[in-house]
């Protein structure tokens, strides 16, 4: 039983035991006084009418006369006069009456008043005695409406003190209401802390678990930033905070193989012209001084371009990937212009660097795709010139169509159903060999055309806002290949953060969810970690919506803004795919190695499971187990 | 529940007991300690009255005890009320007494040596004093005895020694009787109840809770 419902039943058992307990000695002693009071008057009646009789005639018709006339006035249950051998002389009886009151009340509470007797002489002889009853029915009837008028009482207060129990009750139970769901939502691994209730166990009780909530993500933070530290130190350089080349690269292999990435977009390559002469030139202090407002230059412009990668590639070479971005030229100049100008301090007007760009498409190595750019960039210094210079190009640009035709192909395909999930195996390193198949979609644009990934149509989608339509679809198609195949592996599904921003896709999310609860619990849902932190009030929203269901909830592509993890401690996610760019390799990295192997242990303290991507080689995946890792996926985990 | 032992005790009433501890302990802490010899004899009395079988013999020597130790005395002068009702101890300890005090000493006594309670009746008379010629009228109570419901009572009263049928006591004319017979027991059930309260009984009741108090059961 609920500790509410023990309380509840503690206040109405001593209500109604108070109530009844005083109803009971009221209605006693009422009893009694009215049986008191009836022995008195059955006394004085006897009296009274023995000695009228004493002083007249002892003829029978005078004693009956005396007899019926004071019986007569009704309120007398016996009358009765005997002489002294015990026979009876005259006598009046009426049954007993209760006056109204139930039988059952009667037998309860009897009332019965001694009879009043009193000699009857005559001269000195004795004549006879009186026995004398009063009717009880007037003293039942004061007792009966006595006791109904006090139950009415009884059950008014008895209503009201209810009333009043239910509010301290519940009074009590909200604050102790937010305690037990602050418990559950660290069972369910969201850390929060909760308004401490005025009531003192409460407030002990609150303030025990808000300090606990406290001491788990000061840890936490604690322990995030040491991590952080380390990741930036292996793959940071430290001066400009840019990646460094082994990190860029490794990044820039990932946004030329990742399905999701743009299928298209551009390099920059920046070389400081003479940093050794600048160096000897300006001294150590003022050279880091302008490394600083060089890099403040190349941060400005790239944060005008979504996903943008930016690398130290050496002590003079810093390169910009831009993913999306198909003519880097307009960049390329703002980006000379500005430089130029935030430098101007150092270089007295002289060129301080040259900067090539050229495009990319995916499918292309780094290797090649640095060589280009690099020669465009030698190209550059080569010539003199003090512009950015262009790469040639090595493949064959295809051209997208327009943003119009786009949205046509776009909502053509959704209609006619012209999509597919592809199975990609995520596999688990403990007792679950596979965790679940990642279902990238597919889509092609004629009846018979040819299947495309995500990453053509994906980045045009997110311009065109209909990536909620896409993720919708995507989920709908899962859940219906879940439904099929009852005993099948389960599905994960990715979804834009652009699309948790919509209200309508949300409600058509939570229908979907509703009508196949079931299947819920294969249903893993990921959400990329750039998009999560870009809509992370929609992100909070939609992960309030899924708590009336069993699917999991992840962040995929994680681990660069691995300093806010702290901001997803109280979330209550199931699980993290950390990013490829940081597996790659992995076998070699050990500065990765350490970072990875402090993010499995942290993300296992909040419970989440930890999946590496992107994983290529056989070296990498076995090097994964070791540092804590949950499971993988990559083109080194074979496709059944 | 109360007026089931009430009707239990109402037959078994017929005699009345004493605690002879509680009254010994009740008279000599109001009357002092030259009361003492005063209950012996009482106590005396009662035991040789009970070995007696003749009722007559017991009437004669009851009264004679009462007559012959107690000095008459208006209740104003003795009890300083205008009409005070004393219990047997009472009158006993006092030595004094009017009219009542002495019929209900005599009473109590006569049914403490197993009288029947049927037998006695306490009446109110008028009588005349002086003589039955006289004019000069006064409340008077006495003691009747009844040998048969129907006979002739024996008087017993302070105002002339001996006992003696009614009818050789023209001074006397009867008003009304009484005794205790079904309200002893009565009594008992109420007697102790605090809420009925002293006030609201009759005279007769009063005295019967007081000796009850005193020790008569």
């Amino acid at each position: 039983m609920s500790l509410f419902r023990q309380l509840m039943l503690a206040v109405a058992l001593s209500t109604l035991l108070s109530f009844i307990g005083s109803a009971v000695v009221s209605l006693l002693s009422a009893r009694h006084y009215l049986e008191q009071q009836l022995i008195l008057k059955n006394e004085d009646n006897a009296t009274a009418l023995a000695l009228l009789i004493s002083q007249q005639s002892k003829d029978p018709v005078t004693i009956e006369l005396y007899v019926a006339s004071l019986f007569d006035s009704g309120h007398y249950e016996l009358i009765q006069v005997t002489n002294p051998l015990g026979k009876t002389i005259v006598e009046r009886q009426t049954p007993p009456d209760s006056g109204g009151a139930p039988v059952w009340f009667t037998r309860l509470l009897p009332i019965n008043p001694t009879p009043g007797r009193a000699q009857i002489s005559d001269g000195w002889k004795q004549y006879g005695t009186i026995n004398l009853r009063s009717q009880s029915r007037f003293a039942y009837r004061e007792l009966w409406s006595g006791a109904s008028s006090m139950g009415g009482w009884l059950l008014l207060a008895g209503a009201f003190s209810a009333w009043l129990g239910a509010m301290i009750i519940g009074r009590l139970r909200r604050p102790l209401g937010r305690v037990v769901d602050q418990a559950k939502a660290i069972c369910e691994r969201r850390f929060s802390t909760i308004e401490e209730p005025k009531v003192p166990e409460l407030k002990q009780l609150a303030f025990a678990m808000n300090t606990m909530v406290g001491r788990l993500k000061a840890m936490f933070d604690e322990e995030a930033a040491r991590l952080e530290a380390v990741r930036r130190e292996v793959n940071y350089d430290s001066v400009s905070g840019f990646a460094n080349r082994m990190f860029f690269s490794s990044q820039l292999s990932e946004l030329l193989k990742s399905e999701e990435k743009a299928q298209t977009g551009s390099l920059i390559m920046l070389r400081i012209i003479d940093l050794g002469g600048i160096n000897s030139r300006l001294g150590r202090l003022d050279t880091d001084r302008f490394l600083k407002a060089f890099c403040k230059a190349i941060e400005t412009v790239a944060t005008t371009q979504p996903e943008h990668l930016t690398g130290r590639l050496n002590g003079s070479d810093f390169a910009l990937a831009l993913p999306g971005l198909e003519d880097a030229e307009a960049l390329a100049n703002e980006l000379h212009a500005l430089i130029n100008q935030e430098t101007s301090h150092f270089s007295d007007g002289v060129p301080v660097v040259r900067i090539g760009f050229g495009d990319y498409q995916q499918g292309m190595e780094p290797g090649p795709l640095y060589g280009m750019v690099d020669s465009a960039l030698a190209e550059a210094e080569a010539s003199g010139e003090n512009k950015p210079r262009r790469a040639h190009a090595t493949g064959d640009a295809k051209r997208p169509a327009s943003s119009v035709q786009w949205a046509e192909q776009l909502g053509r395909a959704i209609e006619n159903g012209w999509i597919k999930l592809v199975g990609l195996p995520v596999i688990g390193f403990g007792e679950k060999k596979m965790l679940h198949q990642e279902s990238p979609l597919r889509m092609r644009f004629l009846e018979e055309g040819e299947w495309v990934t995500a990453g053509l149509f994906l980045p045009m989608a997110t311009r065109l806002k209909m990536t909620s339509e896409l993720d919708f679809a995507a989920t709908e198609l899962a859940m219906k290949q879940l439904a099929s195949q009852p005993d099948g592996g389960d599905l994960a599904v990715n979804l834009s953060g652009e699309s948790l921003q919509s209200e309508s896709f949300r409600k058509k999310m939570r229908e979907l969810l509703h009508d196949h609860t079931a299947l819920c619990r294969r249903l893993w849902l990921e959400v990329s970690e750039a998009s999560v932190f870009a809509n992370i009030d929609a992100f909070r929203a939609f992960r309030q919506d899924l708590m009336a269901f069993d699917c999991h909830l992840g962040i995929e592509h994680f681990g660069r803004e691995f300093s806010r993890i702290g901001v997803l401690h109280d979330l209550g996610l199931h699980y993290l795919k950390v990013d490829g760019s940081f597996i790659n390799d992995i076998d070699s990295q050990t500065g990765n190695q350490a970072f990875l192997e402090g993010l499995c242990q942290i993300a296992h303290n909040i419970g989440l499971l930890v999946i590496a991507e992107g994983v290529k080689r056989p070296e990498e995946l076995a090097t994964l187990p070791r540092l804590g890792f949950d499971g993988a996926t990559g083109p080194a985990i074979p496709r059944n | 529940m109360f007026a089931i032992a009430a009707t239990t005790f109402f037959s078994l009433a017929q005699a009345i007991n004493f605690d002879a501890e509680k009254l010994l302990k009740t008279i000599t802490l109001r009357f002092g300690a030259q009361s003492t010899q005063k209950f012996h004899d009482w106590q005396k009395l009662v035991a040789d009255t009970r070995a007696i079988s003749n009722n007559d013999q017991k009437l004669q020597r009851v009264n004679e005890f009462f007559n012959r130790r107690t000095q008459f005395m208006e209740d104003m002068e003795a009890w300083k009320q205008s009409d005070y009702w004393a219990t047997p101890m009472e009158t006993l300890g006092h030595g004094k007494g009017d009219c009542e005090d002495f019929a209900i000493a005599k009473y109590f006594t006569l049914l403490a040596a197993n009288m029947d309670v049927a037998q006695l009746r306490l009446i109110y008379v008028k009588a005349k004093l002086g003589g039955p010629a006289s004019d000069i009228t006064q409340a008077h109570m006495v003691l009747a005895y009844y040998s048969s419901p129907d006979a002739e009572p024996q008087i017993l009263d302070n105002l002339i020694a001996d006992i003696r049928p009614a009818s050789r006591r023209p001074d006397l004319t009867p008003v009304f009787s009484f005794n205790s017979q079904g309200i002893w027991a009565g009594v008992s059930a109420s007697g102790s109840s605090k809420s009925t309260g002293t006030s609201s009984l009759s005279r007769w009741q009063d005295l019967l809770n007081r000796a009850r108090t005193e020790g008569f059961e």
